[in-house]
């Protein structure tokens, strides 16, 4: 071998691991109904041209939104200088600092180095502007809510280099005003349910012989919306009979638009009062935290191991452990759960098992220091 | 309510690189060399041959192979095209570039010129008038579009590094990809 060759070939194995980083994003196994979406998105963005492209998409929660996204986005992402996914922007806190800490992940996901500290929002669109205007990037902005989280990111077109591409998905198509293409996600068909759901339920794209008139039931209450489709289907897995009866009869009173209503009835049908816990626990806590993490925690609490509550979690597809071991969960699981915690005592944080957020841990501690010093006066 | 449907989307991928080349050219000699390299950087790589006994058809195992690969290397030898396998595979490495995970394809040209891949000139010009006597002429053309995209990928060319260029840039055609399947 020539000293060319092996110097050669160092530089492929350098290709190949630098390719092999997990750039890419987990996307479940089985997509149902987006392949002509996704072409469609991939062949406007792909096109070779000069200008900064932008696309929206838009539809309601759990449609599948960020799942197109991410399919789009791993198909693009090792053409360009750089590339950033900004995952659930919706879910930063609505202070100013949520919008900093929003702009130091995009620049430093891009520029892939740590970037000088900066406090105000305004600081933060100026370095974008200056360091990203002359780069070819890939940006994602997912679950866009507000005008001002996308003014932070990328005020003005030309923020980012010739050729760039942006992806911005939102419930509310009024922030994609300046897009380019906007595209809006409908329901799956009947057929296209039929299969999403049979994936889940039967690990098969069609339902069991003697499950089809069953299947229909379950598929028909979903709405088309995939997230349910997928949660009802898990929630089915290896039940008799019996089982689905139950749980169609529940889906029979829930309202057709009360799609949290109708994640409930997997959360109830949890066995065992651990196995709740631990998703109240992960909804109020510890999305976005490290899987050993969180069973560190929780094995603390419930004195067991609690891998085995996990995988039974992430097999009923109400979490989701993504490619660097953190633990995720769908908003609307998320909100489902707390929704659970919170009906205990709707007017009274104080007396409810969890509080998340701060201002309810606030305002319990103020009232105890009350109701404390009223008792010692 | 079977189990071996499940293991059929394996969506990430079984190998990390898939490696396609012309066995008569490369076998024992840079393939070798960069296969071992590949493997002892703990690189979990497929070796297909094109010299292995079997028939015309891509076997189903092979192409799941390809298709769970999350790169494909392909070696571009003088003797890549005279291959009617290593086409055929071509052909299926580059179906499986649109997959939704996204596989990349690595071309590396040894000992070739990048363009002589891309339109079909030098050895493989006489490697084409052989198979445009003997195959289909729609198979044809699908081996032509192969080499034509995958000669414009961003790759390596081990002439480039003996020039001491270590790079063949090309990122735009990277992901100007096609949906022409």
């Amino acid at each position: 071998m020539s000293r060319h060759e092996a110097k050669f070939i160092k530089e492929i194995i350098k290709d190949v691991l630098n390719k092999l980083d997990p750039k890419y994003l987990y996307v479940p196994e089985h997509l149902v109904g987006m392949d002509r979406l996704a072409h469609n998105i991939f062949d406007f963005l792909s096109t070779a041209t000069d200008d900064v492209r932008i696309v929206g998409i838009h539809g309601m929660p759990g449609i599948g939104k960020t799942t197109i996204a991410k399919v789009v986005f791993n198909q693009l992402c090792y053409g360009f200088e750089g590339s950033c996914f900004l995952s659930n922007i919706n879910e930063t806190p609505k202070k100013l600092t949520g919008l900093v800490r929003l702009q130091t992940q995009l620049l430093r996901d891009i520029l892939k180095q740590d970037v000088a500290n900066f406090e105000c929002v305004d600081r933060g669109k100026v370095l974008i502007n200056e360091r990203l205007r002359r780069k070819r990037v890939l940006f994602v902005a997912d679950d866009v809510a507000r005008q001002d989280q996308l003014n932070a990111l990328m005020g003005e077109r030309s923020w980012f280099g010739p050729g760039s591409r942006v992806i911005i998905t939102t419930r509310d198509s009024n922030l994609l005003r300046k897009a380019d293409q906007t595209y809006q996600i409908e329901e799956l068909t009947r057929d296209q349910s039929l299969q999403l759901f049979s994936w889940h339920a039967f690990k098969h794209s069609k339902p069991a012989e003697d499950y089809i008139e069953l299947s229909k039931d379950v598929v028909d209450y979903c709405g088309g919306l995939p997230l349910a489709l997928e949660v009802m289907g898990a929630c089915l897995y290896g039940k008799n009979r019996g089982g689905w009866k139950s749980v169609i009869d529940k889906l029979r009173r829930i309202p057709n638009h009360d799609i949290q209503g109708k994640l409930r009835i997997s959360y109830d049908s949890l066995d065992g009062e651990e196995l709740r816990n631990a998703f109240l626990d992960i909804a109020c806590f510890f999305i976005d935290r490290k899987k050993r993490y969180v069973a560190k925690v929780l094995g603390a609490r419930c004195g067991y191991n609690p891998e085995v509550d996990l995988e039974t979690l992430r097999g009923r597809s109400l979490i989701k452990v993504n490619a660097i071991g953190k633990i995720t969960m769908h908003d609307l699981l998320r909100d489902m759960g707390r929704e659970v915690v919170r009906e205990t005592y709707p007017k009274e944080p104080g007396k409810r098992t969890r509080i998340w957020n701060q201002e309810d841990a606030w305002n319990v501690l103020e009232q105890q220091k009350v109701r404390k010093s009223a008792m010692h006066t | 309510m079977t189990e071996p449907e499940s293991s059929r989307s394996i969506s990430l991928g079984a190998y990390d690189v898939f490696l396609s080349f012309r066995g008569e050219d490369t076998r024992k000699t840079f393939t070798d060399h960069l296969y071992t390299a590949l493997v002892q950087a703990g690189i979990h790589t497929f070796r297909d041959d094109d010299e292995l006994p079997r028939g015309e058809e891509i076997s189903d195992h092979l192409l799941r192979a390809v298709q769970e690969s999350k790169i494909s290397i392909v070696v571009f030898s003088k003797g890549y095209a005279s291959s009617r396998w290593c086409l055929n595979e071509l052909v299926e490495i580059l179906k499986c570039k649109n997959r939704k995970t996204g596989q990349i394809v690595l071309p590396i040209f040894y000992d070739i010129d990048p363009s002589d891949v891309r339109k079909q000139n030098g050895s493989f010009a006489e490697a084409f008038v052989k198979h445009e006597e003997r195959s289909e002429e729609k198979l044809v053309k699908e081996w032509r579009k192969a080499l034509e995209e995958a000669g414009n990928l961003s790759g390596r060319n081990l002439n480039d590094m003996a020039n001491g260029y270590a790079f063949f840039p090309n990122l735009w055609s990277q992901y100007t990809l096609h949906f022409s399947m």
